[in-house]
């Protein structure tokens, strides 16, 4: 028979893993961020991070608010449609309640970095090597600890007592404490050959809720797969597909950071999306303070066409494109304008 | 009624809290329930308590999954409930070479 060991007793000894991870508690990004809090406030002067309220807000208007969009039919039990008669005002206020609904739907899940690997050996014991033909992993299903601080641990058929790997944990609180929407053993479509055909198929959206149920928001898969569904959709610049979703704040943050902005650019142009593209060159120029067309920017305190001229010369490789787009755009101004 | 009555709120002489297992599963494929019970009491009969459970089968990663409920166990043993050999040493306070 497996055992804990010494270590089913020091239990009492309290809590071996602490607050030293401020990765932990991802839902309450402020308080885990103030905990270290000398290293935090240079992080955030020299860069700012994406739960910021300016970068934020930045984000949320480019995300557009479709309310046709938000609330489409979602597959759900077939019910007769309600027909109601309003007046004016209180269309008014069914409109408001509509957006306000729509602003907690549209709430960017959150984006982190990639967690550190366990590799923590508690103990040794050679005396029960050999003894074992299987491993033993051991779960604390104490209902009140938080999932991050929970002992789950495996003893190996050689005698060693070590901590559960990520993927391990997140079996075992799966089978244990099990969440809606989630299964023990990852499909088989978030794999790299699968995720092809649902580009294919302009699945976008659909991939990227399945994986915000599957997967932590730190773990190596969830990024590897928001990653790929970015990556293809900045290929094929199938940008609308994300827009008034949730996942497009995300999308525009992760193509900043690797200043890939100029399809996104074209594309808001095309729709005459002039507001987002100054929001979008205002969030690069937030990001990277130290580029060329943020310095002018500053000096000169651009704003609106000029503003993307400006970034069009110094920063961007498709200048062409975004020259064309902007003269498109003019011309379509004026002919309204003057008609 | 009365008999059902006279089942359940059975009172022994003497007898002691064990932490055992409990056996339960079907034909072939066993699944233990770790629980706090009199020691009298029937191996699947009415227990005081579960602390947790053990699959003896390895899965298909080849681990044996166990889950232990920490705190509630630490109480029963604060309160001196005695444990059974093979839970003994599933929680490694007896040698696993007896």
């Amino acid at each position: 028979m497996a055992a804990l060991g010494a270590w089913g007793t020091a239990v009492q000894r309290g809590r071996l893993w602490g607050a030293a991870r401020a990765l932990w508690g991802w839902r309450r990004p402020q308080r885990a961020l103030g905990q270290d809090a000398g290293s935090a406030a240079e992080k955030k002067d020299a860069k700012p991070s994406f739960t910021d309220e300016a970068v934020q807000n930045l984000l949320y208007k480019m995300t557009g608010l479709d309310l046709q969009k938000v609330f489409r039919p979602v597959k759900q039990e077939l019910k007769p449609p309600k027909y109601k008669l309003l007046t004016e005002a209180q269309l008014e206020e069914a409109t408001k309640k509509a957006i306000k609904e729509a602003k907690e739907k549209l709430t960017m899940p959150p984006v982190l970095d990639e967690r550190e690997p366990i590799d923590d050996v508690l103990a040794e014991d050679k005396i029960l090597d050999g003894i074992e033909t299987t491993k033993y992993i051991f779960t604390d299903l104490t209902y009140s600890i938080p999932h991050r601080e929970r002992f789950i641990v495996v003893r190996e058929p050689n005698g060693v007592l070590r901590k559960a790997t990520w993927e391990e944990r997140d079996r075992m609180i799966q089978i244990f404490f099990p969440k809606e929407g989630r299964r023990v053993i990852p499909q088989a479509v978030f794999k790299d050959e699968h995720l092809v055909t649902v580009f294919q198929q302009d699945r976008h959206e659909d991939i990227l809720n399945m994986c915000i149920a599957q997967f932590e928001p730190d773990s190596a898969d969830y990024i590897r797969i928001h990653h790929r569904t970015y990556d293809d959709i900045e290929k094929h610049a199938k940008y609308d597909l994300l827009r008034s979703t949730r996942h497009f704040g995300g999308m525009v943050w992760y193509l900043v950071n690797r200043k890939k902005t100029d399809g996104l650019l074209i594309d808001m142009i095309h729709r005459d999306l002039l507001d987002d593209a100054t929001s979008l060159i205002t969030l690069y120029h937030m990001l990277h303070p130290e580029c060329q067309s943020a310095k002018e920017a500053e000096e000169r305190k651009l704003q609106g066409v000029d503003l993307i001229k400006v970034f069009a010369k110094t920063e961007s490789q498709k200048e062409g494109y975004i020259q064309l787009a902007l003269q498109a755009y003019e011309e379509a101004m004026a002919t309204t304008t003057g008609s | 009624m009365v008999q059902l009555g006279s089942r359940l709120l059975k009172g022994y002489r003497g007898g002691h809290v064990v932490i055992r297992f409990a056996l339960g599963g079907c034909t072939n494929r066993p699944f233990f329930r770790i629980v706090a019970a009199h020691s009298r009491r029937a191996r699947d009969g009415k227990y005081l308590e579960q602390l947790g459970c053990l699959d003896p089968l390895p899965n298909a990663r080849g681990e044996k999954v166990a889950g232990l409920n920490l705190e509630r166990l630490r109480h029963w043993l604060g309160c001196g409930a005695q444990l059974s050999r093979p839970a003994e040493k599933l929680l490694g306070l007896k040698k696993a070479t007896d």
